[in-house]
């Protein structure tokens, strides 16, 4: 395991019951990267990662968090949050929404307000608070959840094609967020897209995945650009 | 007479004992809806959310339970509320708590069952949103709730309509005693073996009309949601 | 509908629900409910309504009547779930107190079964000489013949004509109902038919009809009502003060008095003892 990854996954091995879903021997995310899951529609990217977030179990096989059994681990649950590629709006309003995650941590009232309203800022949601959640557009929607991640302050960040389904304006604005939380650093990102510009602008790498399997990983064409010794791996 | 005017007449005539059992029936609704609220949406959470064996199996015996015949559920309680059953120094037959056990019985599978399946129909993206999002055991139960509230309050009034309408409970634990445990039903039942079939189907149209209240207030609850 | 319109309606479903909560009468006695176990002939024609008031309104009990069959309203008295049982089955409620189910019996009040059938009397028992030849005639025609089949004091007093008769009724002629005294005479009067009737519930239901009185005035058709409490030794929980005062009451002058002065339709239904 390299001493800088922060989730890594061995002999991993999930199944719907005999179909095989997905098999990677080796992957590690290193802390503070942005990778990228490149791969066509059930190429297995989205059972990566929800298995990453700890949302489903794998058949066999290990991933760890921070050297931990990632299974249960209370720390992986505080600091990590996953964003569904459709999103599900909770029952209430915007603000219930992106507040959910805040009032769960017993966070103060006052600081709920005004971190929710700044991440409600931060996408463009600032006249949404009010809003019935189940009543907004696709776009609206993808951000409503965006913002429900981010108010979180997560250093580990899963995002299933955050811009799927969005309007033009709706996608940039989730494009510009996410590229400036990557550029600030300090935050790991596993994100997977069909927008294969906006993957590589994005991601310091990227893994490519069909089938269930993971065929390499590529350094992507990111900002900062990665140093020598994250050059492409490729399992055996 | 037209029973349309009959009824009209009724409710208009300021008939104490026509209110007194009206008021009855919804008493004793009230009280069995209410008791079969807290085990109706456990048991239905419980199928709903855990996983154990013979689980489906459950969910089939209670989805059929709901077919229950009244007669049935006022038999068994019977003889568990009868003086020379179990219960029997309770002293609950031919009294309202012997017709509210009953009718608690009759509202339990239905609470169950539509609580079971309201929660069934849950997204599965809502639990891994919740858990994701940091929620705990309790906090994800309490969200389960909020987030399926119309479908509960739906199986609730499902629930009250049923027992509203029925009469073999109120019939043969409540003995249809005047002024004590007559019922809408159990007067329609009457008058209708007393050959007044105008007074029992304008108490019949009354009745409709309550319960067409309350089926208008299920379908606002589900439209709601939908 | 909205959202507050929603809880709104439930509010106020709550509300009506709760405010039908309210209305306890108050009482005098300790133990102030007495349920009374009885047949529909007297419920339903009408007489417990006028005269149990009278009763309450002098003792302060609460009368729950509970309108059976004389079968049923025995059964409830022997499992101790009817405090009282007013019936009549003379012989059965001398049965029930031989077995030690019931103390206290006395006779109240009588009245007398009636044959009912179509206008046209296609069995020709206006001419009979006793309700056991009335009997005859209607199974010698084949009449339809509605049978109570519940085992209420007048279906017993109906198998008591038959046995006397010498006749096992049945065949498609015989329908048994098992249906309370007003629904078998609404059937016979749709089938038509001929039924065995008490004259109490006939007053009461007869303006529906088209059948008329085709035999009476046999002494075999005589119809006696009497009351028995239920035995305290066997059901302690009984409220046997309660029965006591009942029984007393509806059996001293003034009682008998209100039964005498019961009519409907400006008939009296039933007669007391000289």
């Amino acid at each position: 395991m390299r001493s800088d990854a922060i989730l890594s996954i061995r002999n991993l091995l999930f199944s719907y019951g005999t179909r095989e879903v997905l098999s990677i021997p080796e992957l590690d995310v290193r802390a503070g990267e942005t990778l990228a899951l490149v791969g066509p529609n059930g190429s297995g990217k989205t059972t990566l990662l929800k298995l990453l977030n700890d949302l489903i179990r794998p058949s066999s096989g290990s991933i760890r968090f921070e050297g931990r059994p990632a299974a249960g681990d209370p720390g992986l649950r505080a600091r990590s949050v996953y964003v569904h590629q459709s999103p599900f709006p909770l029952a209430g309003t915007v603000y219930r929404n992106v507040a959910y995650g805040l009032r769960v941590r017993r966070v103060p009232e006052p600081e709920i307000r005004r971190r929710t309203e700044g991440a409600l800022e931060l996408l463009g949601l600032s006249g949404f608070a009010r809003r019935d959640a189940k009543r907004l557009s696709g776009g609206e929607t993808q951000r409503v959840a965006l913002a429900r991640a981010l108010v979180l302050e997560p250093e580990v960040l899963f995002l299933d094609e955050p811009t799927a389904q969005t309007d033009r304006a709706s996608g940039d604005r989730i494009r510009t967020v996410l590229a400036d939380i990557a550029a600030r650093g300090g935050t790991t990102i596993v994100f997977s897209s069909h927008d294969g510009a906006f993957a590589e602008a994005l991601a310091d790498r990227a893994a490519f995945l069909e089938e269930g399997r993971l065929l390499r990983i590529e350094a992507g064409r990111a900002r900062r650009p990665a140093p020598k010794s994250h050059a492409p791996e490729f399992p055996a | 007479m037209n029973p349309f005017l009959g009824a009209l007449e009724l409710i208009l005539s300021g008939d104490r004992e026509i209110f007194l059992i009206a008021g009855t029936t919804l008493r004793f609704s009230f009280w069995s809806t209410a008791f079969s609220t807290l085990p109706g949406l456990a048991l239905g959470i419980l199928l709903a959310n855990h996983r154990f064996p013979g689980r489906r199996a459950a969910a089939a015996v209670v989805s059929s339970l709901t077919a229950l015949p009244t007669v049935v559920i006022g038999l068994a309680v019977y003889s568990l509320i009868s003086r020379s059953g179990p219960l029997g120094r309770l002293g609950w037959l031919f009294a309202p708590p012997g017709v509210v056990l009953g009718q608690t019985l009759l509202a339990l599978p239905i609470v169950v069952s539509l609580v079971y399946t309201g929660l069934s129909k849950l997204d599965a993206r809502f639990t891994e949103t919740l858990v994701t999002l940091g929620a705990g055991r309790l906090r994800r139960l309490a969200s389960t709730l909020f987030e399926a509230k119309y479908v509960l309050a739906s199986a609730l009034l499902n629930a009250f309509g049923r027992v509203t309408g029925e009469v073999g409970v109120s019939m043969m634990l409540g003995g249809n005693i005047r002024w004590y445990t007559r019922t809408m039903t159990t007067t329609i039942a009457l008058d209708t073996s007393k050959g007044e079939f105008e007074r029992a189907l304008s108490l019949g149209i009354l009745l409709l009309t309550i319960s067409l209240a309350i089926n208008a207030l299920v379908h606002a609850a589900v439209k709601h949601e939908e | 509908m909205n959202r507050k319109a929603l809880v709104l309606a439930l509010a106020a479903l709550c509300a009506a629900s709760a405010f039908a909560m309210g209305g306890k009468e108050a009482a005098a006695p300790a133990n102030p409910r007495i349920k009374l176990a009885t047949t529909t002939s007297t419920e339903n024609s009408g007489l417990l309504g006028y005269l149990l008031p009278l009763f309450e309104a002098k003792t302060g009990y609460k009368v729950d009547v509970v309108a059976v069959g004389t079968g049923a309203a025995l059964k409830l008295g022997e499992n101790g779930d009817a405090d009282v049982v007013l019936v009549h089955a003379r012989a059965q409620e001398d049965a029930f107190v031989a077995a030690g189910h019931g103390v206290d019996r006395r006779d109240v009040m009588y009245n007398d079964f009636i044959i009912l059938g179509p206008a046209s009397d296609p069995a020709g028992i206006g001419a009979a000489k006793s309700a056991v030849d009335a009997f005859t005639r209607i199974a010698g025609a084949g009449a339809t013949f509605v049978s109570r089949g519940d085992k209420s004091g007048t279906h017993v007093k109906e198998l008591d004509i038959w046995k006397a008769a010498g006749i096992s009724p049945a065949g498609a002629w015989y329908k048994e109902a098992g249906q309370g005294m007003e629904q078998v005479i609404l059937m016979a009067d749709g089938m038509p038919g001929y039924t065995l009737a008490d004259r109490g519930t006939w007053l009461a239901v007869k303006d529906k009809t088209t059948l008329k009185i085709c035999f009476e005035g046999d002494k075999g058709l005589f119809n006696p009502y009497g009351i028995i409490a239920v035995n305290p030794a066997k059901w302690p929980a009984a409220n046997t003060e309660g029965a006591k005062a009942l029984i007393e009451w509806i059996t001293s002058k003034e009682g008998l008095k209100a039964i005498e002065s019961f009519k409907l339709n400006g008939e009296q239904l039933f007669f007391t003892y000289k």
